[in-house]
């Protein structure tokens, strides 16, 4: 009982019967003459006898104990408790085994579970995505599982989804132990595991990022797993747009991975596959999209100093293409143009001769202290007076001077007062460096250092169950006050059949009480 | 219609209404009130960086706005570091007002959503977190159904602050550091900018400025010793000296020393000559001033110890230097002359663990026949704390003998007036078996050294090894024995003797005329209590061997910083002879193989040792043409060359992420090659795992473990490299406006505009299906029970009527009694 207090109601039984003490309505029978009725016995109450209560007031005592048991809320044992499934949708459960996916058919084995179970609440989660109530598990719900498995990373469910009021069961193949790992110690109810193939060989991860010396060469780097249970050997082959690249042949022994690097042409994508395929089709290839590594185009104004547009040039991440140019993500002006108002600028001022620094560089702190640059500040020239305004932030300063400045506004636009093209900058990289970290404030984004990955995430190859989902224990129901029925709607039913009743016999006593009297006025 | 017609008529009304509430409840019906209205759940942030006053009124404003829009129990959390309880009040301070943490409020919100559904969230934010991943609990609200409407409450920036502080990220010890102060807001009153600067070791300096241009003040700062210097920053009310905004942690600057290189000279060579003159910073110092560099070992790139001696620094600063060498990748090079290896006492000490040579004797090949002589006269009885000279002089002679070797012979003789041979000459294995028992004597009587070297030399004289040492421990004076002649008889029988001279009283001059200049060393033990350790080292270094002579020189390996072997090495003319560790590469060696140039890896750091030096041993080598190659070549390759600066530190909400790129070329995997350790604000030397990520690059995560100065030290193939990172102060006080992160949040539609409407809209929407609705069913009880109630109505009354009708008589009885009475 949820709320036992209303069955003190109960007390107040005797008063329906109390009502009722005066035996069944009495019908009043319009008579011509009294004599008619000269046959009929006395009436027990005028012969001092008690009538017998109006024997309605059984039903209505059952209706009224009825009620009050719905309104306590009591509780019973379940048999067929709530259940939560919960649906390790990682990589590995694409896994042919050997006609369908193992997600296919553990979903397979879990609806004829749960269709023995007969259960009428459940709940369909993936692990990916744990807050996601799928609700049923239709043909839809199981398609849609399939189709994006492997997509994201499943996490064990979140300790606020556990609820002990229901079962949880636990569709995976056993081969990632982190998802077994639940909170608070807790184990799954039940584990449909399906996992009977132990060979894969995939491909985890594709970084690519620009070469060092070679701009137009891109450098690649793929691990290589052997996620089953016997040495394999695979071919690998490299692709882009143009084809075929280069192929190798690896030998993995069983839960080891190799790094392969590659070196290919700077290309629109790249695609590494494995030869032969197996179970997990899913793996054995990877394509990686090489656009954030493209050049960036950037209208550079003519009137730039040749050392500054030589650095912009040779910038392996820049492309310098005229001012008026639709495509240019940023502009280099030197003031010979008015500045795009919608585009990011970077913005050299130079207004008198050049003047030496009055002091060491100072960064701001908004650069973290591995962004900033291993400058001194000898041979450092300016070349115009660069005052902040109210919501600027000024990047680099010497002495009283502000050298390199964010300014405020909706569109970023950097100004420098740096003499970028003079003869005495300091020999070596020092305008590059400069050129680049502007442009990568400019840009908000790393520029020299960009990678382009696509990563399945570790251990992503992984098909053998690990020696843990082997040991979990089968469904075992706990004790038996921890699932618990709501007895309250059968006893509302019952009453509800009961007042139906009530409502027949009050219509036949209306019936009763009226008919007569219709019958005489007629 | 008569009144029992019209009375059922009614109840038959009365059960009707009853049977819709009951068909109603029984089938997922709700009572229009709070059972079936929107569940809306408040997250009120209640941190320091949000406004109380305006919060208040958004709460204000927001609860009849959902109560109007139908809203049913509408539950509150109060958020700050960590979200309250449920609805309850929370202490302010239990919350963690000084952090935000609104993953963590988002997830309680899920939780109670788990537990009762929720129609909708409704956070009161200025969108500032400085723990947890909004957008992460943000997207999991939306797996979870339940829309989040954020109603934005910032507070609005202060009247004047502290902008922004500039400093230089790097500076040299002498240097002046300048520290420039931007503020913004309304600076007409007066103000003062007060700065200070801690630096590694403790110390603190501070300095302020009024003087204010354009809202900037500037500070200055003397780099006094190498390290990082945190600068604090505080803004001052001129008048009042009322602090107005304070910025801790505002800036680092890693003061470097004036050199990379520390060059410690023992004896004068010519190496850190030519390194100057080839241009390396170096900062040469004598060997005795290497106690004051302990502290600043952090900013060198190597330390050259030339001809140093353990004794020439305290184990402070070798510890220093072992542990900067190992965990900071300080490169070492020590070069060998008269003080060094075993000569300067580097034997099992903690500099020669780092080293790639072991600085053992050569007793291998050249065996030795020691004998003791202990002197045991009344004088040696002498002492304090229960132990006099005599129990030293025992226990010196047995940790020597343990040292020796198994080739070794040894002998004991005690005298005084008289000699005794108390263990005859034998092997060093029985012999300091049997020392170790009871010597069976007591000091007593006086000294005569005659008879004693007498019976010492008798006993050498029968060995046959190839070196025979006297060792001679006395604390008297040297009565008639003629000097002369006991000196000749030690070098007829090649004899080299050690005396130690112990205690003030002990006769030093006459004991050196004894032993010799060549042959033998008179030690002084001023305290007796050393007695045993300068005897153990001064037999290691007496017995260590300078090799001299033309010696020959071969390249077996190529040196460290070279491809190929060089040819025609000129000849060396001394070395101290020593043995390589194990790993060690021994590149150069002499002709007897022994090593000459040797180097490894330990640790982190470089190590080369030069047994012959680079000065007076090697006289031909200085003009030799491959000689700045040679110099160059190890300072360089000490030194490390850093990996070209590419260690990039990122911030992440709940972690660092460090990568570091390499110029080793895309093939290098091996995470061998590549090491990353991490002092943190909690913890010191803390390494990082590794992960190669893309051709050349690695990267590794650090869990956040606060604010503050994270210093990273990379070490890989090529060298060592230092890296500060200051990860910036998260102060609540020091948020204004709203996090811009908003907007993107609510672009990728994660989070929406407080929308009351939206509440009407989702009413009964999500309800989890639960147990019949008790209104209802309350309802269908009261209906029914009046159904009954009218249906029974005239037995009702009639039960009633009899009762009312007599208590009226009896109360009318009464009354007329009470009239009645006064008559009476």
């Amino acid at each position: 009982m949820v709320t036992p207090l209303w069955l003190l109601g109960l007390a107040l039984l005797p008063l329906i019967r109390w009502l009722h003490r005066g035996g069944r309505h009495r019908r009043a029978v319009p008579v011509s003459h009294l004599g008619l009725w000269r046959g009929a016995a006395a009436s027990p109450a005028g012969m001092g006898e008690r009538r017998p209560p109006d024997p309605a007031w059984r039903r209505r005592a059952l209706l009224y104990v009825l009620l009050l048991l719905a309104l306590a809320q009591p509780q019973w044992p379940q048999q067929q408790p709530p259940v939560t499934l919960w649906v390790d949708d990682s990589l590995s459960m694409l896994t042919r085994e050997p006609e369908v996916s193992r997600l296919a058919a553990g979903l397979a084995q879990a609806r004829s579970a749960l269709a023995e179970a007969a259960l009428s609440d459940f709940e369909l989660r993936p692990l990916s995505e744990p807050w996601r109530n799928l609700g049923s598990l239709t043909d839809a719900h199981a398609a849609s599982l399939v189709a994006s498995a492997g997509r994201q990373l499943p996490r064990p469910p979140p300790a606020a989804l556990l609820r002990g009021d229901r079962l949880h069961w636990l569709l995976t193949d056993g081969a990632h132990a982190a998802l077994l790992d639940w909170p608070a110690g807790q184990q799954p109810d039940r584990v449909i595991q399906v996992a009977t193939v132990q060979r894969n060989v995939g491909l985890e991860r594709l970084s690519a990022r620009r070469n060092a010396h070679d701009p137009d060469r891109i450098d690649l780097l793929l691990r290589l797993s052997n996620g089953g249970a016997s040495p394999e050997t695979r071919v690998l082959v490299w692709s882009t747009e143009s084809g075929e690249t280069s192929r190798s042949t690896h030998a993995l022994a069983p839960g080891t991975s190799v790094h392969v690097p590659a070196s290919v042409r700077a290309s629109a994508r790249v695609r590494a596959a494995l030869q032969p395929g197996d179970a997990l089709a899913e793996d054995d290839q990877i394509e990686l999209e090489l656009a954030p590594l493209h050049r960036r185009r950037v209208a550079i104004d003519a009137a730039c100093p040749p050392a500054l547009l030589a650095a912009v040039a040779t910038h392996p991440a820049l492309v310098p293409v005229a001012t008026d140019a639709a495509e240019a993500m940023a502009a280099l002006d030197c003031g010979s143009r008015e500045r795009a108002p919608d585009r990011p600028t970077i913005r050299v001022r130079a207004e008198h001769l050049a003047k030496p620094l009055g002091g060491p560089l100072r960064w701001s702190s908004t650069l973290t202290e591995s962004g900033r640059l291993r400058l001194d500040g000898e041979g450092l020239r300016r070349v115009a007076q660069l005052p902040a305004r109210p919501g600027d932030v000024v990047l680099l300063a010497a002495a009283d001077e502000s050298l390199i400045i964010q300014r405020a506004g909706s569109t970023r636009l950097l100004e420098t007062s740096l003499d970028l093209g003079a003869a005495g900058m300091p020999a070596g990289a020092g305008v590059p460096l400069l050129v680049n970290l502007m442009f990568e404030q400019l840009l908000e984004a790393p520029l020299l250092d960009e990678l382009a990955i696509s990563d399945r995430g570790p251990a992503a190859s992984q098909v053998v169950p690990v020696p843990r989902a082997r040991a979990a224990p089968a469904a075992q129901v706990e004790g038996g006050l921890r699932h618990v029925h709501d007895g309250a709607r059968p006893l509302l039913l019952l009453a509800l059949l009961v007042l139906l009743w009530e409502l027949v016999a009050l219509a036949r006593q209306w019936r009763r009480l009226g008919a007569p009297a219709g019958a005489g006025a007629a | 219609m008569n009144a029992s017609v019209a009375r059922t008529l009614v109840a038959l009304a009365l059960q009707g209404g009853a049977l819709v509430a009951l068909a109603a409840a029984l089938f997922g019906g709700l009572w229009p009130g709070e059972g079936g209205a929107p569940r809306l759940l408040v997250l009120v942030d209640r941190s320091q960086s949000m406004p109380r006053a305006l919060t208040d009124q958004a709460l204000a404003e927001l609860v009849p706005a959902a109560r109007s829009a139908g809203a049913g129990a509408l539950q509150q959390i109060e958020f700050a570091g960590r979200p309250g309880a449920a609805s309850a009040p929370t202490e302010e301070t239990a919350l963690e007002p000084s952090a935000t943490n609104i993953e963590a409020a988002l997830e309680a919100a899920l939780a109670i959503h788990a537990q009762a559904g929720l129609t909708g969230v409704a956070v009161i934010s200025d969108g500032h977190e400085s723990a947890g991943d909004a957008a992460r609990g943000l997207r999991a609200l939306r797996q979870a159904g339940l829309p989040v409407h954020w109603l934005a409450v910032g507070s609005p920036p202060p009247p004047v602050h502290i902008a922004e502080v500039l400093a230089p990220g790097r500076a040299r010890v002498g240097q002046r550091i300048p520290i420039s102060v931007q503020l913004a807001g309304q600076l007409q009153r007066p103000l003062r900018i007060r700065a200070s600067a801690r630096a590694h070791g403790g110390e603190s300096q501070s300095a302020s400025s009024e003087d204010l241009i354009d809202g900037k003040a500037m500070v200055e700062f003397d780099a006094g010793r190498s390290g990082a210097l945190l600068v604090d920053v505080v803004l001052e009310d001129v008048g009042t000296g009322r602090p107005i905004d304070t910025l801790v942690q505002a800036a680092v600057v890693d003061v470097e020393p004036r050199a990379a290189i520390l060059y410690a000279q023992g004896s004068t060579g010519t190496l850190a000559r030519s390194l100057k003159l080839g241009g390396w910073a170096v900062d040469v110092i004598p060997a005795g001033r290497l106690d004051a560099h302990a502290d600043g070992l952090a900013g060198l790139r190597a330390v050259i110890l030339e001809d140093v001696a353990i004794a020439d620094a305290g184990p402070r600063f070798w510890s220093a230097l072992a542990s900067a060498v190992k965990d900071g990748g300080l490169g070492l090079l020590v070069l060998g002359g008269e003080r060094s290896f075993a000569r300067g006492g580097y034997r099992h000490s903690v500099l020669e663990s780092v080293l790639p040579v072991l600085s053992e004797p050569a007793a291998l090949d050249q065996p030795a026949a020691i004998v003791f002589a202990v002197d045991k006269s009344g004088s040696m009885g002498q002492g304090s704390g229960g132990v006099d000279r005599f129990q030293l002089a025992q226990r010196a002679v047995q940790e020597t003998a343990r040292g020796l070797g198994e080739r070794d012979a040894l002998g004991l003789v005690v005298f005084d007036v008289a000699p005794r041979v108390l263990v005859p000459l034998g092997p060093a294995a029985a012999g300091t078996r049997a020392l170790e028992l009871d010597w069976r004597t007591s000091p007593n009587g006086g000294t005569r050294l005659a008879p004693a070297f007498d019976a010492a030399i008798g006993e050498l004289e029968r060995s046959a090894a190839a070196r025979r040492m006297l060792v001679l421990v006395t604390d008297g004076f040297v009565d008639s024995a003629p000097p002369a002649e006991l000196r000749a008889r030690l070098a007829r029988s090649h004899i080299e003797t050690i005396a130690l001279a112990v205690g003030p009283d002990a006769d030093v001059d006459a004991l050196q005329h004894i032993v010799g200049e060549t042959k033998g060393q008179v030690l002084r033990v001023n305290q007796a209590a050393e007695l045993p350790s300068i005897m153990r080292s001064g037999l290691e270094r007496r017995r260590s061997r300078v090799e001299r002579g033309a010696i020959a020189v071969q390249q077996r390996q190529p040196l460290p910083f070279a491809r190929d072997t060089w040819k025609d090495w000129p000849a060396v003319a001394a070395y101290l002879a020593t043995r390589p560790q194990t790993g060690a590469v021994v590149a150069v060696q002499s002709q007897q193989g022994e090593p000459l140039v040797a180097f490894h890896t330990v640790g982190r750091g470089r190590v080369v040792a030069v047994t012959s030096g680079l000065g007076p041993w090697v006289p031909q080598w200085l003009r030799w043409a491959e000689w700045p190659r040679l110099a160059g070549g190890l300072a360089d390759w000490i030194s490390g060359t850093p990996p070209g600066g590419a260690l990039a530190v990122k911030d992440l909400p709940q972690a660092l992420r460090i990568e570091v790129d390499l110029p080793t070329g895309p093939g290098l995997t091996d995470p061998g090659g590549v090491s990353i350790t991490v002092d943190t604000p909690q913890v010191k030397g803390q390494p990082l795992d590794l992960e190669v990520v893309a051709a050349g690059r690695w990267r590794g995560t650090l869990p956040d473990e606060g604010a503050g100065l994270y210093t990273f030290v990379v070490s890989t193939p090529g060298g060592a490299q230092r890296q500060l990172h200051l990860r910036p102060q998260r102060a609540e006080t020091r948020r204004w406006g709203l996090n811009p992160a908003l907007e993107a949040w609510r672009t990728a539609g994660l989070v929406g505009a407080w929308d009351p409407g939206s509440l009407a809209r989702k009413r009964d929407v999500q309800r989890a299906p639960g147990p019949p609705d008790r209104a209802l069913t309350t309802w269908a009880l009261v209906l029914f029970v009046a159904g009954v109630a009218v249906d029974r109505a005239s037995g009702l009354l009639a039960g009633v009527t009899p009762t009312l009708r007599r208590w009226r008589g009896w109360i009318s009885k009464r009354l007329r009694s009470d009239a009645s009475s006064p008559q009476e």
